[in-house]
């Protein structure tokens, strides 16, 4: 009886203890965790060398995706500057790492537009077109909010307009999995250490 | 034990009174940088007011693009917006106004750079024209105008 009883009180105690563990464990990721862990939605286009590109694709690396359009004068700028200070902090860490700027805006950012666009930046980021069903896909998939603005020049014009978007940095892992969101507001030392997290596994 | 008082407020107020010199003190422009990309950029500056009264930058006119507005980017909840401020920004006394990527900024349509710099004409409500020089910043561009 006693050896039952010592038996039941080890197990009670063993398992407070993990559960202590396991609720003091400090957050995993800076950003917001995405539970539970499921495969990004899928992403399709073209990008700016003309190749095809698929997110399933780049399996096997970490990818940083997000979405503007190149007439943007501010924030596309802004997180594309970001993206190059991501990879002068990863280093090497950066071969691994997919950088993936999707755009919204179908009818101006043509793949030769992207070409003239993200290069500039660094050419080993991608830089999408995303035409019909892709861009329908994308936005279901992603759940992104776009709002074209109105033409400077008149309602109908292929002028200057501005595009509202979802500014989000979304992170996907090695397997495919969308893992961690950032605001649009992050910097890159913001997402610097969960990309990290996600390149050791 | 009043008057000591006074004598200590006079001093105190006499202190802050050191960094807000005469009325007239002029507005300056700060680190006034543009960013152009293909069709659309953005002037991100520093105005500082050691003035004592308050100021508005109303407007920016520039030959260098179709079109300059004063605009800000705002996160509503994951989504960037572009708001326009048609009337302008606010520039407090003996403060700041602050234009910088991802907010407050000056929008410019088809900019058309000649050299390293963009010349912009800022119009305040009070201190009227400022001219300012942008130095274009190649780190946050990534159109190569007339590059490779």
């Amino acid at each position: 009886m006693p050896t039952r009883w010592s038996t039941y009180l080890f197990t009670v105690s063993t398992l407070a203890l993990l559960a202590a563990v396991a609720c003091s464990r400090p957050p995993r990721f800076r950003g917001t965790a995405v539970e539970p862990v499921a495969a990004a939605p899928a992403l399709t286009g073209v990008n700016w060398d003309g190749q095809p590109f698929r997110l399933d694709d780049l399996r096997g690396k970490v990818a940083v995706v997000f979405f503007g359009y190149t007439y943007c004068p501010d924030v596309c700028p802004f997180a594309l500057a970001k993206m190059k200070q991501l990879y002068a902090a990863l280093g090497a860490g950066a071969e691994d790492t997919a950088v993936v700027f999707a755009s919204v805006d179908a009818r101006r950012d043509s793949v030769d537009k992207l070409a003239q666009y993200v290069p500039g930046f660094d050419r080993r980021f991608y830089g999408l077109h995303l035409d019909g069903d892709d861009l329908a896909a994308a936005r279901e998939g992603w759940d992104l909010t776009v709002q074209f603005g109105q033409p400077k020049d008149g309602p109908g014009t292929d002028s200057f307009y501005y595009v509202d978007h979802t500014g989000t940095f979304f992170l996907v892992d090695r397997d495919g999995n969308l893992r961690v969101t950032f605001p649009p507001t992050a910097s890159a030392d913001d997402l610097l250490p969960d990309i990290e997290t996600l390149l050791r596994g | 034990m009043p008057r000591l008082l006074t004598l200590a407020l006079l001093l105190v107020l006499g202190c802050a009174g050191d960094g807000a010199p005469a009325a007239d003190a002029a507005l300056r422009v700060e680190s006034a940088r543009a960013v152009l990309t293909a069709d659309a950029g953005a002037v991100y500056l520093t105005v500082v007011n050691p003035g004592a009264h308050a100021d508005r930058l109303l407007a920016v006119e520039t030959e260098a693009a179709d079109a300059a507005e004063l605009h800000e980017s705002r996160d509503d909840g994951g989504v960037m917006r572009m708001v326009a401020h048609p009337q302008g920004f606010a520039v407090p006394a003996g403060g700041r106004l602050i234009l910088e990527p991802g907010g407050k900024h000056v929008m410019l349509v088809r900019p058309r750079p000649a050299g390293r710099s963009v010349s912009l004409r800022l119009i305040f409500e009070h201190a009227g024209a400022v001219e300012v020089a942008a130095a274009r910043d190649e780190t946050m561009a990534g159109m190569a105008h007339g590059g490779h």
